[in-house]
């Protein structure tokens, strides 16, 4: 019944979904006619490096900023009712900084350890930086998690991300001062955020981890709605407070923390998203908000990652150039605009 | 279905509000529960609603322990309405006093055609129908306080907690609401605990008064001229 209401706004967040990953595939810093994506795509390419731009290349990381949108969004719409706070998502509460601390360590920690032997083809490939961000992240995600149960003011819990978030920038930046070059060179690339450099292995990685945090999203649609209201309001219409908040707390964490790991911090996404989607939809329900969150942040990342492939230049913009020149601004436009609430 | 308060004691870690509450209340009971500002009632009704730990003391209803009883149990057996005035952006009137059947909801938040028209009588029945659409961070103070009374009938439980339900109200609302909530005690067999100041209505509509004098003693009267004279009228 809820769903109905909104039905033609889905459809063309359905469409929109497609363009953006149709425009993913036929738009790139090389230039490919159509017709010739469209013969690649049906298995009749005979040019080997356009196949390989178009099958390792742009596919996967079509479908890795898809997903990435997703997770983002959803996991940031859930932060902002769990803390009750519009400007909560996992950018502002330090799980980002965090993840760039686990790859700021591994890269550039190498003067205070490193891995030798065996141990070092994993931990200086993709999948360790993958791993050493998702660790980061966590550790942190934790720490606001534990100052959360003593901090009931949220608007003070926002300070003490902010607070971590700084003081691990200083750490990050203290290992760039003695990095070498090269590992320099490799961290600033990875905090740029992207997702052209994706292979197929890690967006199946990828879809693997987000899946278990949009099932346990899914279950949590019911909850969040009188979450809304207040944890002891919650607790009063039957919700179990304690189970739901753990619960959002594992997804938002296996969602963000995915996509930190593969994508590098994606900047703004996660915090406009869900607002754009109570914006569009005009409603409080949390069923509809949820997979407006999951169609909206899916196309928002798509666009991004073709506008920041700069079709029909030799160019390519980092990823968060693209989303933070697009959110920062969404993002003061919200807190103007939002009708008065307390 | 009986409300009993067993040698209670409420307050917080470090203050003790009030002592050795005892009373029972059966069905069909409206209870008003009076005293001066800060004197341990919102306090004393959080208690009974489990939402808060007694110092000692039982709150049993219906034999059962409140404070052993689960959450989803206990959504079944009390529902409050608390002092808060809501505000939760593009949440509709209808959808907040719906919030009030979270426990009939499936995972989708989809209500049965029964409890919604049970969702739109209370709202009639409270002159809240007109509001029904409008989003509930753009109501009045007054309205969002019938909000939040609604809500809690929605839920439909034995037991209903109201802390001051009608002091943002205006005169005439305040005594739909006393009247409606009579009528609900009365008709429905429910036990309903209403704090509130407006004593005039409360020695008109309740039917049985918990009155905490300036000493902090809790009593229980079960006529209008004892509850009155403790509260030296």
């Amino acid at each position: 019944m809820f769903l109905s209401k909104h039905f033609l706004l889905f459809v063309v967040l359905v469409l929109l979904l497609c363009a953006a990953f149709v425009a993913q595939l036929f738009l790139g810093s090389v230039a490919v006619p159509a017709t010739t994506v469209v013969a690649i795509l049906s298995g009749n390419g005979n040019d080997e490096i356009l196949s390989r731009i178009i099958l390792e290349n742009r596919l996967p990381g079509a479908v890795g900023a898809l997903i990435a949108g997703s997770a983002l969004a959803l996991s940031g719409f859930m932060m902002q009712i769990l803390f009750r706070n519009p400007v909560a998502g996992p950018y502002v509460l330090g799980m980002s900084s965090g993840a760039n601390l686990g790859v700021a360590l591994l890269l550039m920690g190498s003067s205070f350890f490193s891995f030798g032997g065996v141990f070092s083809r994993f931990f200086y490939s993709e999948w360790g930086i993958a791993l050493a961000a998702a660790v980061g992240s966590s550790v942190v995600f934790l720490l606001v998690l534990v100052a959360a149960k003593r901090i009931t003011q949220s608007v003070s819990l926002l300070i003490v991300g902010l607070m971590l978030g700084s003081a691990i920038s200083a750490v990050v930046e203290l290992l760039q001062t003695f990095a070498g070059e090269s590992e320099l060179k490799q961290f600033v690339l990875w905090t740029f955020a992207s997702f052209r450099h994706l292979t197929s292995q890690q967006v199946l990685v990828m879809a693997l981890c987000c899946s278990v945090g949009f099932v346990l999203s899914i279950k949590m649609m019911k909850p969040l709605q009188a979450l809304q209201g207040g944890e002891s309001f919650a607790q009063t219409v039957g919700v179990d407070t304690r189970k739901a908040k753990q619960t959002i707390i594992i997804a938002t964490g296996i969602l963000a923390g995915t996509v930190t790991a593969f994508c590098g911090p994606v900047a703004f996404v996660g915090l406009a998203v869900p607002h754009l989607c109570r914006m569009i939809f005009k409603t409080a329900n949390t069923v509809t908000l949820t997979f407006a969150c999951v169609l909206l942040g899916a196309v928002v990342c798509g666009f991004c990652n073709v506008v920041a492939s700069m079709p029909g230049s030799d160019y390519a913009l980092p990823v968060n150039v693209v989303t933070s020149i697009l959110g920062a601004p969404f993002v003061v436009y919200i807190i103007i605009k939002q009708p008065k609430t307390t | 279905m009986m409300l009993q308060l067993e040698s209670l004691q409420v307050g917080y870690a470090a203050k003790s509000l009030l002592h050795n509450a005892n009373a029972t209340a059966g069905e069909g009971s409206f209870v008003g529960v009076l005293g001066i500002n800060g004197i341990g009632k919102s306090t004393l009704l959080k208690t009974i609603a489990g939402l808060l730990n007694a110092k000692s003391g039982k709150v049993l209803f219906a034999d059962k322990d409140i404070q052993q009883t689960s959450i989803a149990e206990k959504s079944a057996l009390v529902s409050v309405a608390g002092t808060e005035r809501p505000e939760i952006l593009y949440m509709t009137v209808r959808e907040f006093v719906a919030l009030g059947k979270m426990r009939f909801t499936n995972s989708f938040n989809v209500l049965s055609q029964a409890h919604l028209a049970h969702v739109e009588h209370i709202m009639q029945e409270l002159h809240l129908a007109h509001l029904a659409s409008k989003y509930i961070s753009e109501i009045s103070d007054g309205e969002k306080q019938k909000a939040v009374i609604a809500r809690a009938v929605a839920q439909d439980t034995p037991l209903m907690i109201l802390d001051e339900p009608t002091a943002f109200l205006d005169f005439r609302n305040k005594r739909i609401v006393f009247e409606y909530l009579a009528l609900l005690a009365k008709s429905k067999r429910k036990i309903i605990l209403a704090s509130s100041h407006d004593l005039d209505l409360s020695f008109q509509y309740c039917t049985h008064w918990w009155v905490i004098d300036e000493e902090r003693n809790f009593t229980a009267c079960d006529n209008v001229q004892q509850a009155q004279s403790i509260l030296c009228f």
